[in-house]
């Protein structure tokens, strides 16, 4: 088992490094000079010599590698070109608008989509099925951004129920501001869960342990709930992680619309702007964000299926 | 079907409970702070001399006094009629070549930094004059031999060579905000996000929430503002801003220059008010005179004549400005339509177009193609020049990029017929100093400025007039010496101003400005603005 971490702990580290570096590159072959993105059209050649003289950016793009990866492992992320100001206080006052948007769209896309898949499988055939299949469909076409504007005129421009931006202040704000977000979010996920749980259903209801469990004279809602649901859930947790990855670019729209100041929010502005030391630490964070949730995943797999226990 | 259970009766006891937990969004009737819609994902630098975007501008004048302003809401820049907001006085020499300012007695800089001297506009100056500094503006204060200090609160500026419109370009609210020494030298590169002037608004903080907040300054020389703030909220998105306006969560918002724009906010909220600032942003489209066909001058004009300016009108409404010139009619000696002699009015003659096209060796027409930004306002323009030239035949290959993608592109020469988009006092020379001159020609490496033509380099172009401008201390002959000018480049055709196209704000009818806008750049001052009982 621990020889299986510490392969996987390997793995993660070289794809850090691997997707750092092709940040590097990818903001190096970008066209766009930051020296005049901060500076702005009016900067004189001197002027701009000058600042990419401060930012270390005149050096061969060797040494610039070299030390770009020196300060990645040291969590140094350096100071935004444009603002001036840390990159990891800007990350960290972004972070919790993004990972709490997160999370709420993940309860969100759970709790409507995983009773949506078990209804349409066990009525297969009948009108709820068709219902939650049918909105399932419309759930995977809508664009997000456009599903946001709809909620923003909706219930936040003609019901007048939610606020239009913004991500709130103190707790209670925060939650309220959260709602149309996270619900807009949550939504697309719940038409990917509902389709994931209905064919995972479909595939264990048929299943010996559930007919015996139906012939013990269980409950139907126990045999649903308890017996399928429980092994249904297998792959359903599967598709849950890569779904969370997703959900991460997914957010950004999001967080444009609503303008919360979230992750997505800096990382536009930051690309814009050529702002390397910004667009490098947020997309680190990123990085170390998906190979941490594929890491979790794959503990989580071995600690859940034996055979894999086995195998590691 | 089934009844009511225990357990939906009891969840929606709780969502109803939850809903009515929720507090609800302020509206403008219950605050009398502000809310400004910018945008922007943030603002950058709010250090005057080191503005990035326009919207760090926004907040920058109500944080600053400026020395002096043209009367608020207008461009007029007569010296006589100008505001004098951190000066008492200015004074320009016979020869235009010294200017002697009094700043008024007993300003105060915010956060108890003292009282505003003429040390802290001479330490301002020489700040932006700096090639340390990284001003984007220095260009402006380059003319500045010296500046020296009179007295407590006098000093004179002396120039290399006479300009009697160095305070339209460098002494109006563009950078010229008068800064702190002390804060300054104390915050260091901490001024872009904590900025102390002496302007009618002290800078609070920045929050990633409310944006960037601003509280009245209570010992505000002209008197404290009525409104005790101004929030300066983030809402990039074009949609969630007009929203929030509707709903009113937000008092004023940046407009989108996209046609029928004006004509969607007035649909939904009747009652808005619609300011815009006239002229707003020059829209030069230049020929690359150093590719075919554009090299011929039958080519350049055919263009012309296929540019009808009536579906620009028509489209942009009240965002349209006509230019006849180059320089548009709301700059000192802009030339309107009568002004100019037929030929090279260039109204709109499709037919002409395509003898002109014939005769050039193009009966029917021909492709090229060019590069255009994502940004709105040039994805409007060059779509609507694209379909006006595909009636005479040409076919402009339209390829969107990126914004900054597009600058670097075009500053490395890579245009055919380039569309920029620049915004100057309203001086006649600037579009020449930054888009006709030989100076300003792009090349391959990345150099001068946006004179996208080649005008002057690839053939004789107006450097010899330009100098003489330069030369001329008296203002009146430099108009003269202006409209010579750009008669010349009417002539030889290398590059139009094809609109001004002004900035748009909606505001909510009750707040009141405290003057009307009709002219300026994309920001103005707060300082009169107050809320209708």
């Amino acid at each position: 088992m621990s020889a299986y971490i510490g392969k996987r702990l390997v793995d993660a580290f070289l794809t850090i490094l691997l997707v750092l570096s092709l940040v590097f590159v990818a903001m190096r072959v970008l066209p766009g000079d930051p020296a005049t993105s901060a500076l702005g059209d009016l900067a004189t050649e001197d002027q701009l010599a000058a600042f990419r003289a401060k930012m270390g950016l005149d050096a061969p793009l060797p040494v610039q590698y070299v030390v770009f990866l020196w300060q990645m492992l040291r969590f140094e992320f350096g100071r935004s070109f444009v603002s001036d100001e840390t990159t990891l206080s800007m990350l960290a006052t972004a972070l919790p608008y993004t990972i709490e948007l997160t999370i709420a769209a993940i309860i969100v896309g759970a709790m409507i989509g995983i009773p949506a898949g078990v209804v349409s499988a066990t009525r297969r055939g009948r009108a709820a099925d068709y219902a939650a299949r049918g909105l399932s469909l419309i759930g995977f076409c809508i664009p997000e951004f456009y599903l946001a504007a709809l909620m923003l005129i909706v219930f936040a421009l003609k019901l007048d129920l939610f606020p239009i931006m913004g991500g709130g202040d103190a707790f209670p704000d925060r939650m309220y501001h959260l709602v149309l977000p996270a619900l807009t979010l949550g939504l697309v996920m719940a038409a990917f869960t509902c389709r994931l749980t209905r064919s995972s259903m479909l595939e264990v209801l048929p299943r010996a342990f559930v007919r015996t469990a139906q012939a013990k004279g269980t409950t139907e809602r126990r045999v649903v709930y308890h017996h399928a649901l429980r092994n249904a859930l297998i792959p359903v947790s599967t598709g849950f992680g890569i779904y969370i990855l997703t959900m991460l670019s997914g957010s950004i729209p999001i967080e444009l619309v609503f303008s919360r100041p979230g992750l997505g929010n800096v990382l536009v502005n930051a690309i814009s702007a050529r702002d390397y030391p910004v667009v490098q630490g947020c997309l680190a964070l990123f990085t170390l964000f998906v190979v941490a949730v594929n890491f979790a995943m794959d503990i989580v797999y071995v600690l859940v299926d034996p055979r894999i226990r086995a195998a590691a | 079907m089934t009844g009511l259970t225990r357990r939906s009766a009891l969840a929606v006891a709780f969502a109803t409970a939850a809903t009515s937990a929720l507090p609800a969004p302020a509206g403008a009737a219950d605050r009398n702070t502000i809310r400004f819609g910018l945008a922007v994902q943030r603002v950058n630098s709010l250090d005057p001399a080191i503005n990035i975007q326009g919207e760090d501008q926004t907040v920058t004048r109500q944080i600053f006094d400026t020395l002096v302003d043209p009367p608020y809401g207008t461009f007029d820049l007569d010296p006589r009629g100008l505001v004098m907001e951190a000066a008492e006085s200015m004074e320009i020499s016979p020869d235009a070549k010294t200017y002697t300012i009094k700043l008024r007695e007993g300003m105060l800089f915010h956060k108890g930094y003292g009282e505003v001297t003429a040390d802290d506009a001479k330490f301002t100056l020489d700040r932006l004059r700096d090639p340390a500094t990284g001003s984007g503006y220095r260009i402006y204060y380059e003319p500045i031999e010296d500046v020296k200090l009179l007295d407590k609160y006098r000093f004179q500026i002396v120039l290399k060579q006479p300009d009697p419109t160095l305070y339209a370009k460098a002494l109006i609210a563009r950078a010229a905000f008068i800064l702190p020494r002390k804060a300054v030298e104390k915050l260091g590169e901490g001024f872009r996000r904590a900025p102390v002037g002496s302007g009618p608004f002290e800078f609070e903080t920045i929050d990633p929430n409310r944006g960037v907040v601003l509280k009245a300054f209570e010992q505000y020389h002209g008197g404290k503002p009525a409104v005790d703030g101004v929030e300066f909220r983030y809402v990039p998105d074009s949609t969630a801003r007009t929203l929030a306006f509707a709903k009113g969560e937000l008092d004023m918002i940046e407009g989108v220059r996209l046609p029928g724009w004006t004509d969607d906010i007035r649909r939904q909220v009747p009652t808005a008010k619609i300011d815009l600032t006239r002229p707003g942003s020059n829209n030069m489209v230049s020929f690359n005179l150093t590719r075919k066909p554009f090299d011929d001058i039958r080519v350049r004009k055919a263009i012309r004549y296929a540019v009808d300016r009536k579906v620009l009108k028509d489209a942009y409404g009240d965002l349209y400005g006509d230019v006849w010139g180059i320089n548009p009619p709301e700059y000192p000696g802009g030339f309107t339509s009568a002004d100019l002699p037929a030929e090279l009015r260039y109204d709109y003659d499709p037919a002409k177009a395509k003898q002109l096209l014939a005769e050039a060796g193009f009966p029917k027409g021909f492709a090229f193609d060019q590069e255009i930004s994502q940004r709105e306002d040039f994805q409007g323009i060059m779509l609507l020049l694209q379909d006006m030239l595909r009636q005479v035949g040409i076919d402009m290959r339209l390829k969107t990029i990126e914004h900054v993608r597009f600058h670097t592109d075009m500053n490395h020469d890579l245009g055919t017929l380039v569309l920029n988009s620049e915004t100057t006092a309203p001086v006649g020379t600037l579009l020449f100093d930054s888009s006709l001159l030989k100076s300003a020609a792009v090349d391959a490496n990345g150099g001068g400025r946006s004179n996208f033509s080649h005008y002057g380099a690839a053939m004789p172009g107006i450097d010899d007039i330009y100098a003489q401008i330069m030369a001329e201390p008296d203002l009146e002959k430099r108009i003269v010496l202006t409209r010579e000018a750009e008669l010349r480049v009417l002539r030889d055709m290398p590059a139009w101003n094809a609109l001004s196209l002004h900035w748009v704000f909606a505001r909510n009818p009750r707040l009141d400005l405290g003057y009307e806008i009709r002219a300026s750049y994309a920001y103005f001052t707060l300082m009169k603005a107050r809320f209708a009982a």
